[in-house]
């Protein structure tokens, strides 16, 4: 069918948002961003013009926060990552550039091409790639270039994301390595360039392909995924399979991957040399009249850390334990440290971490806190990666609205 | 190969099941634990199909109105124009030559000034609010409406071939009642409205070797997408509306094509 119907949609919606609410009692939770009015299928984004529907009618997962419809981006409401440090394939986030999407995949009949400076090109299907290669997992979060991108000051174009443009899963599939490998990497090769089966409508439209060093791709992290959370990946994640580049950002895990070519000189295709490209300075950070600086694609993802069981103006009581918690990551490397803060930065206490399911991968972070007098409080959350890089103090800026990573602060209410 | 698909609904009904329950501290909601053979077993590889919803958000009121739905609708929904921040003039022309010129947009030079202004009015702090009311407005009013004017062009434009009661004529003109055409892909009976059908195609089984001409030149967009809508929910057929934004789109991005589609060989897939 082309929609649920209105009564299967709006059922399921009604669903969601009462366990949300009974679950928000349950747990001091304050409910400022949302619902925004009885019409309970909105959701209020905490910016200007931040209202957006959630959506409940996309394949294979459940209710998203509708950022665009065709090609579609569908957000990942905060709340799921409250559940567990996996986001859930169901409500993982949804990022397409290109609006032709194949929306049928015949496994028996899709082919991974391998091309270009190697010497054995090679179409493989899915069989052999699962076959022949020895299997790899890894836990890596996949977070947006412009993830949060809605909360820039002042605004930029491009998708109005609040955070949850972001998910982890455990990837299964066969390392890169093994591929070029296989294939035989030959002499004068530099990079590799990866290509998908979605294609614009207009010819003019480029394809979207993305590059990375060969050494880079031969590093025996990057792979091609065939399994998300332990199941094959919704499609519109990028079924059959996708490329997984540990700790950097989700431009280059291009989906529905059918295309691998061995490149003899530097990608210069728009989507590397135009688009996806940041100011070279640290955190990708100018200022909106800075004109004239070096531009290099976006890589490396920086450390980020969020609160998941309060919202911004939720009300907390005081003298009483309240347990805080939420998700950290720390980029391209691990999370070394969580600090908090309950006294908007004056002092900060180290957060207790949980499991390590390995150092691409959110981490949970938990602290009890007890506030000691009442009125409005702001609490504040920073990771430090294992490389001691720390999230800033102020946000970045540059006119993309790639890499925010300021400290997250909520604002709340002890009574 | 088995052949799997999907509906959003299964889905709901599952998903607001697994939000049962209080979520322990540390939770690692363990992908591996959730369903049987996950993780550890390699995959089994399904077909998998399925549908992607169609936006019905057109942009609203206003002089370059037209432009925006015929021009910007061919790549993408109206939804993430309205969802922007407020702009200046001169940002949105910034933009809008972007898209001329990086994604091949086909907006004339000439249509630039006029876009942006229309953009700089329109897309303001409360138009994501706009285009989600917009959105429950047509869907009511598609559901209102259709019947009456749908019912009237079928009767004007469609019944003498295809017999009032859809039945067709046995050997000459395909039955729309019960059709699985009709029941099946919108964007295809989009199509075959658009640019009509020569060469032979089967029709629940039956062959039918007749031609139907193109109603692209005579119908508008909401006209065809109302057609549409009444076929797909008269004499037992039980498939969903058809909006005008589809068919907008549809035609956008095939206004190139010369010719009527040739039967199953272009529309049987």
């Amino acid at each position: 069918m082309k929609r649920s119907t209105p009564n299967a949609a709006s059922f399921s919606r009604r669903n969601f948002l009462a366990r949300t609410a009974a679950f928000g009692v349950a747990g001091f939770l304050g409910s400022a961003t949302w619902p925004v009015s009885a019409a309970d299928e909105l959701v209020e984004l905490p910016f200007a013009n931040g209202r957006r529907e959630l959506a409940s009618n996309f394949p294979q997962k459940g209710p998203m926060i509708l950022q665009r419809t065709r090609p579609p981006l569908l957000e990942t409401p905060f709340e799921v990552f409250d559940q567990g440090v996996f986001t859930p394939n169901d409500r993982f986030y949804v990022r397409w550039h290109l609006p032709n999407i194949p929306t049928t995949i015949d496994p028996a009949k899709f082919r991974l091409k391998v091309h270009g400076r190697i010497r054995q090109p090679t179409a493989l299907t899915l069989e052999e790639l699962v076959r022949d290669f020895p299997p790899f997992e890894i836990a890596a979060v996949n977070q947006c270039s412009g993830n949060s991108r809605g909360l820039f000051s002042p605004r930029v174009t491009g998708a109005q994301w609040d955070n949850g443009a972001m998910g982890n899963a455990l990837w299964r599939g066969v390392r890169l390595k093994e591929l070029l490998d296989r294939a035989g990497v030959a002499p004068g090769a530099v990079q590799v360039r990866f290509k998908g089966l979605d294609t614009g409508v207009l010819p003019q439209t480029p394809n979207l392909m993305k590059s990375l060093s060969l050494d880079h791709a031969r590093d025996g992290e990057v792979m091609i995924a065939y399994a998300m959370n332990g199941k094959p990946l919704p499609l519109l994640n990028g079924f059959p399979i996708r490329l997984v580049v540990p700790g950097w950002y989700a431009t280059y895990w291009v989906k529905m991957l059918a295309d691998i070519e061995v490149l003899d000189k530097p990608d210069d295709n728009y989507w590397m040399s135009k688009a996806y490209v940041i100011p070279d300075t640290p955190g990708a950070n100018i200022t909106p009249e800075q004109k004239d600086v070096k531009m290099v694609p976006i890589n490396r993802m920086v450390p980020r850390s969020f609160f998941t069981n309060l919202k911004d103006g939720a009300h907390v009581r005081a003298a009483q334990p309240l347990q805080l918690r939420g998700i950290a990551f720390g980029g391209d490397t691990g999370v070394a440290k969580v600090l908090v803060s309950t006294d908007s930065g004056r002092s900060w206490q180290s957060a207790r971490l949980g499991a390590d399911p390995g150092k691409y991968s959110f981490r949970r972070w938990e602290l009890l806190v007890r506030f000691a007098s009442t009125g409005p409080q702001t609490l504040m959350v920073k990771a430090i990666n294992t490389a001691g890089l720390a999230q800033p103090d102020r946000p970045n800026w540059n006119g993309s609205g790639f890499m925010r990573n300021v400290i997250e602060s909520l604002a709340v209410q002890v009574s | 190969m088995r052949s799997t698909t999907y509906s959003a609904l299964r889905i709901a009904i599952f998903l607001a099941g697994s939000l049962c329950g209080a979520q322990p501290l540390f939770a690692v909601n363990s992908p591996s634990s959730k369903e049987e053979g996950a993780g550890r077993s390699d995959p089994n590889w399904s077909k998998v199909t399925v549908e992607l919803p169609a936006s019905i958000t057109l942009f609203p009121g206003g002089s370059a109105q037209s432009v925006a739905n015929s021009q910007c609708l061919i790549c993408h929904s109206a939804g993430m124009v309205l969802r922007q921040p407020a702009r200046t003039q001169m940002q949105w022309t910034e933009t809008i030559n972007k898209m001329r010129s990086a994604y091949g947009a086909p907006i004339g030079a000439g249509q630039v000034d006029a876009l942006a202004a229309y953009l700089t009015r329109v897309v303001s702090v409360d138009s994501s609010a706009q285009s989600a009311s917009v959105w429950k407005k047509e869907e009511a009013e598609n559901g209102k409406n259709d019947s009456v004017d749908g019912a009237a062009i079928f009767a004007g434009s469609c019944a003498v071939c295809h017999q009032a009661a859809g039945t067709g004529l046995p050997g000459v003109f395909p039955p729309l009642a019960g059709s699985s055409w009709v029941g099946g892909r919108d964007v295809t009976l989009v199509q075959i409205l658009l640019h009509g059908v020569q060469g032979a195609l089967t029709v629940n089984g039956k062959s039918y070797n007749s031609a139907m001409p193109a109603f692209g030149n005579q119908l508008s967009d909401a006209q065809i997408a109302a057609v549409l809508t009444y076929v797909r929910s008269q004499w037992g057929n039980k498939a969903t509306a058809v909006n005008p934004s589809l068919v907008s789109t549809q035609r956008a991005a095939t206004a190139a094509r010369g010719g009527p589609w040739n039967g199953d060989i272009d529309l049987a897939r």
